[in-house]
């Protein structure tokens, strides 16, 4: 399986169609050969003092087919190592480039620490009854930035070291890895317990997939945070989790009835840093992308769809077996 | 006087730790160097009895130069200082940087607090534990 990173540069190759020229020697020999052996074989009964000329013709010809599978074979092979010299060439390039983009983010994490440790020393330190109102807001808006920035470049290097870390296949219970993402997100947690929100499992007891566990909640997690985080603060929220399975897929349903999405932000869910509420919802808008790129590294996918009467479904088609 | 070697290159990061540790009141010297070498060259100066102040080594991982890790792997080969405690202090989270950093031979792994408040709790707890017990490393297995 080949994994495209989307996030990066990739330069698509384009396949030569050299198998045609590959096949057509094979081809031409039985086709000729066979001509020459009817010749041969029907000359010697009509015109036996053609027999030394078709005997020759018949044996340039077979000259002529074996250099000519000669030359096509050290084409096919010239154009195989020039494909091969593109793709490796191609891996470096992108290897470089995560690895860059990687190298950037942690150096940027480096900064933007002292700015936060910093600015917590400065409002620690300041006395409150010297500043004004809108000091105190400037600095406090500061910090904040400065977090979310740091959370941003955070998720970007999270989401770039996913590209380049192999997948570790283990039987994955769904059920418990469901349990642990929700059990990460303690806010929901506490809504459960006081009813203020329901989860309802549909077909999960005893589903099992192989995969990467620890992506595969990581999955889980992020898209059971954004159910929370977009939730309509005013209703009882409801998450619905379904399992469903043929032979070989397994279909994971995450539905909420929360704010949801517009057709064409389902469209653009999925990009890096692509957020819809800039302003009520904290995050990085990396969540989607990173289980969009989880899904097609483990050779399936992510879906997006309204729920009904309200709210968001994202389902993961995964392969049953890796 | 107990004594600390911090690695950093980071003037910001140095200045940091000596306002956390003159709010903790904790007895510590801490010199600063801004690069390996720079450690290198001031460990040579010590004497003996010198280093047996010398409490713990704290090394930032991403120096320029030389790095923190190689510093730490050339300082474990030299049996004069293949004995004191050196902790490897990076923003860097990454599950491979810690493996690199234990694979090296560092005595702990802290990260770069992001808030004063955090700071001043990790200095707090790897101070006490580094300082007031009197460690020395032993390379046997």
């Amino acid at each position: 399986m080949t994994t495209v990173n989307p996030g990066l540069l990739v330069k698509k190759t384009k396949e030569p169609s050299f198998s045609s020229k590959s096949t057509a020697a094979p081809l031409w020999t039985i086709i000729v050969s066979t001509v020459g052996l009817v010749v041969f074989n029907v000359v010697p009964y009509t015109k036996p003092d053609l027999i030394p000329f078709v005997y020759n013709v018949v044996l340039v010809f077979n000259l002529g087919l074996i250099v000519l599978a000669i030359y096509l074979d050290s084409v096919r092979k010239h154009q195989v190592n020039k494909i091969e010299q593109s793709s490796n060439e191609l891996n470096i390039l992108n290897e470089e480039l995560t690895t860059l983009n990687y190298m950037a983010s942690h150096d940027l994490m480096e900064p933007l620490r002292l700015v936060n440790v910093q600015v917590s020393l400065l409002e620690a330190e300041l006395d409150r009854n010297f500043l004004t109102e809108s000091q105190i807001k400037t600095l406090s808006k500061i910090g904040q930035s400065s977090l979310r920035a740091t959370r941003l470049v955070k998720d970007l290097m999270l989401y770039t070291k996913l590209a380049k870390e192999a997948l570790v296949v283990e039987l994955v219970d769904i059920d418990k890895s469901l349990q642990d993402a929700i059990s990460v997100n303690s806010e929901l947690v506490v809504a459960v317990k006081e009813g203020h929100a329901i989860i309802q499992r549909v077909g999960i007891h005893g589903a099992k997939v192989r995969g990467d566990n620890t992506k595969i909640t990581l999955m889980f997690q992020n898209l059971i945070q954004n159910a929370w985080k977009y939730r309509i603060k005013s209703i009882q929220t409801i998450l619905t989790l379904t399992v469903t399975q043929t032979s070989s897929t397994v279909f994971i349903r995450i539905a909420d009835n929360g704010q949801g999405m517009t057709l064409e932000q389902m469209g653009k869910a999925g990009e890096p840093f692509k957020r819809f509420n800039k302003s009520e919802v904290q995050g990085s808008g990396v969540g989607l992308a990173i289980c969009k790129r989880l899904a097609c590294k483990m050779g399936g996918r992510m879906e997006l769809a309204k729920n009904v009467p309200n709210g968001l479904a994202v389902t993961l088609e995964l392969p049953k077996f890796l | 006087m107990k004594q600390v070697l911090y690695v950093e290159d980071q003037i910001d990061d140095v200045e940091l730790l000596n306002i956390a540790l003159s709010r903790l009141n904790l007895p510590v010297e801490v010199t600063r160097a801004a690069d390996a070498s720079e450690a290198c060259n001031w460990l040579y100066l010590q004497t003996p009895r010198e280093l047996t102040n010398l409490k713990f080594l704290l090394v930032d991982i991403n120096l320029p130069g030389k790095s923190g890790l190689e510093l730490i792997l050339e300082l474990r080969a030299n049996p004069q200082y293949s004995n004191l405690p050196m902790i490897a202090f990076s923003t860097s989270e990454n599950p491979s940087d810690v493996l690199r950093a234990y694979s090296v031979g560092a005595n702990s792994y802290v990260i770069k607090p992001q808030a004063f408040e955090e700071l001043l709790l990790t200095v707090k707890n790897v101070f006490n534990f580094w300082c007031l017990t009197n460690v020395r490393v032993s390379l046997s297995n």
